[in-house]
């Protein structure tokens, strides 16, 4: 009974998890869409974040490149940051998926009456994603800014996800 | 401590507006202040307003003085009657 | 004194029980400390008809720019607070000033009022909360030497957050901020 539950588990995280077939050989398989849904908690907005992600290695690898591009709207201001950096998914395959990352980010603060706020900075992510389906993953991470060039500041929140290999 | 790290490179950053010459509106306010006070043999604490005051370490409070440098001076204009010479508009 | 302060505050833990951010309660006239040192004061118009008194005592007649503001919220723009410094020596305030008082100046007193008239309204963006504002716009104050008060208030009746700044010298800690989060950043 143990034992055939075990083979049966076993069976599914694989199920679920990336196989390596003939399709992830090509280049579209190579990227994943995701649309994360996130609020800022410092300079209260929420919004969308669509990010495309290049796995620029073999499948099963952990490197991703990241760009994305997201429109946030709050009682004050709306937020447009654009965002290019790395990010490490591990444990590729299993369930529960590990991910970390780092990158450059550009933001714009605007309002109707004041010119736009710019700031350029880096970011910093960590969280984790579940495989839910083949190819479909689900997560959240915690995001961190540190805006250096421009309008300085300092920021995080949460950010929820939905990820699809192409 | 990451939070109070963080704000120090964005304090340095922020801040490295550098120095900024006193507004025109100050250095007309000041004028303004200081003749009225030899003409009441009082004096002011100007020092903010002034070359090297704390109104002119970076851009942005810059802006908050000579607005209210202006403002200020306005006011007086407004409502004070027979104001000295170094005053007048 | 709106940025200054709140970022060298959270890089100076010496001071952080200087000028922590405070907030005002209209039945209990808030004392300053250290008035030379530049401050921000935050508050909320629950009714609209609150008067929040600040007092302050100078060892010499001391000049600083002062401003209100107020988040930059759509339900906020019709909202603005005004405000007075009232003291011994001060000019006389004019009619449609004295009206809005929301208290009869004590005998022997002036007040210089700012009934946050000034159009366009003047915003500006502040960096730590990542926050924009409408601003009363800054002017400057003589404060004499001795005691007066700094009155907050809202001579049209609307309800809503405010934040009255004041002085530009560098200030102490802003700590609290992160001991009521949601009161400052939102």
């Amino acid at each position: 009974m143990r034992t055939s539950a075990l083979v049966l588990g076993l069976l599914a995280g694989s199920a679920l998890g990336q196989t390596v077939t003939a399709a992830d050989a090509t280049l579209a398989s190579r990227f994943e869409l995701g649309l994360p849904a996130e609020v800022t908690l410092v300079g209260l907005t929420a919004g969308a974040r669509p990010e495309l992600l290049f796995r620029p290695g073999e499948p099963g690898s952990r490197s991703r490149i990241r760009l994305a591009v997201g429109l946030f709207g709050g009682p004050e201001q709306l937020f447009l940051p654009v965002s290019l950096g790395y990010r490490a998914c591990f444990r590729q395959g299993l369930t529960v998926q590990p991910l970390v990352g780092v990158g450059v980010e550009l933001q714009h603060r605007f309002v109707a009456d004041f010119p736009p706020v710019r700031s350029f900075g880096a970011y910093l992510e960590a969280g984790v994603a579940f495989a839910v389906a083949p190819r479909w993953t689900v997560g959240a991470l915690l995001t961190t800014d540190v805006m250096f060039v421009g309008t300085p500041g300092f920021g995080f929140g949460p950010r929820a996800f939905v990820t699809v290999q192409l | 401590m990451v939070v109070r790290l963080a704000l120090l490179v964005f304090a340095v950053s922020g801040c490295l507006g550098g120095p900024v010459t006193p507004a025109p509106t100050c250095v007309a306010y000041v004028a303004c202040i200081q003749a009225l006070d030899a003409q009441a043999s009082t004096t002011t604490n100007l020092d903010r307003f002034v070359a090297g005051g704390a109104c002119w370490t970076n851009g942005e409070i810059a802006e908050l003085c000579a607005t209210g440098c202006e403002r200020g001076l306005a006011r007086l204009r407004e409502r004070s009657a027979a104001l000295p010479e170094a005053c007048a508009p | 004194m709106r940025r200054l302060v709140l970022m060298l505050a959270l890089t100076m833990p010496a001071l952080a029980g200087a000028h922590t951010p405070v907030k005002l309660d209209p039945k209990v006239p808030y004392v300053v400390a250290a008035p030379k040192v530049s401050f921000a004061l935050y508050g909320v118009f629950e009714s609209g008809s609150e008067h929040f008194v600040i007092k302050l005592s100078f060892d010499e007649r001391f000049a600083a720019p002062v401003e209100v503001f107020v988040p930059h919220e759509q339900a906020l723009k019709e909202h603005r607070p005004a405000w007075a410094v009232v003291g011994p020596g001060l000019p006389a305030p004019n009619e449609e000033e004295r009206a809005a008082l929301p208290a009869p100046l004590p005998a022997g007193w002036g007040a210089i009022v700012d009934l946050d008239t000034v159009s366009p309204r003047p915003v500006f963006y502040e960096f730590v909360m990542r926050r924009f504002y409408w601003s009363s716009g800054a002017m400057n104050v003589v404060f004499p030497k001795g005691d007066c008060e700094l009155w907050v208030f809202s001579p049209r009746g609307t309800k809503g957050k405010f934040g009255l700044g004041f002085g530009v010298e560098e200030g102490g800690g802003y700590m609290a901020a992160l001991e009521d989060w949601s009161f400052y950043a939102y």
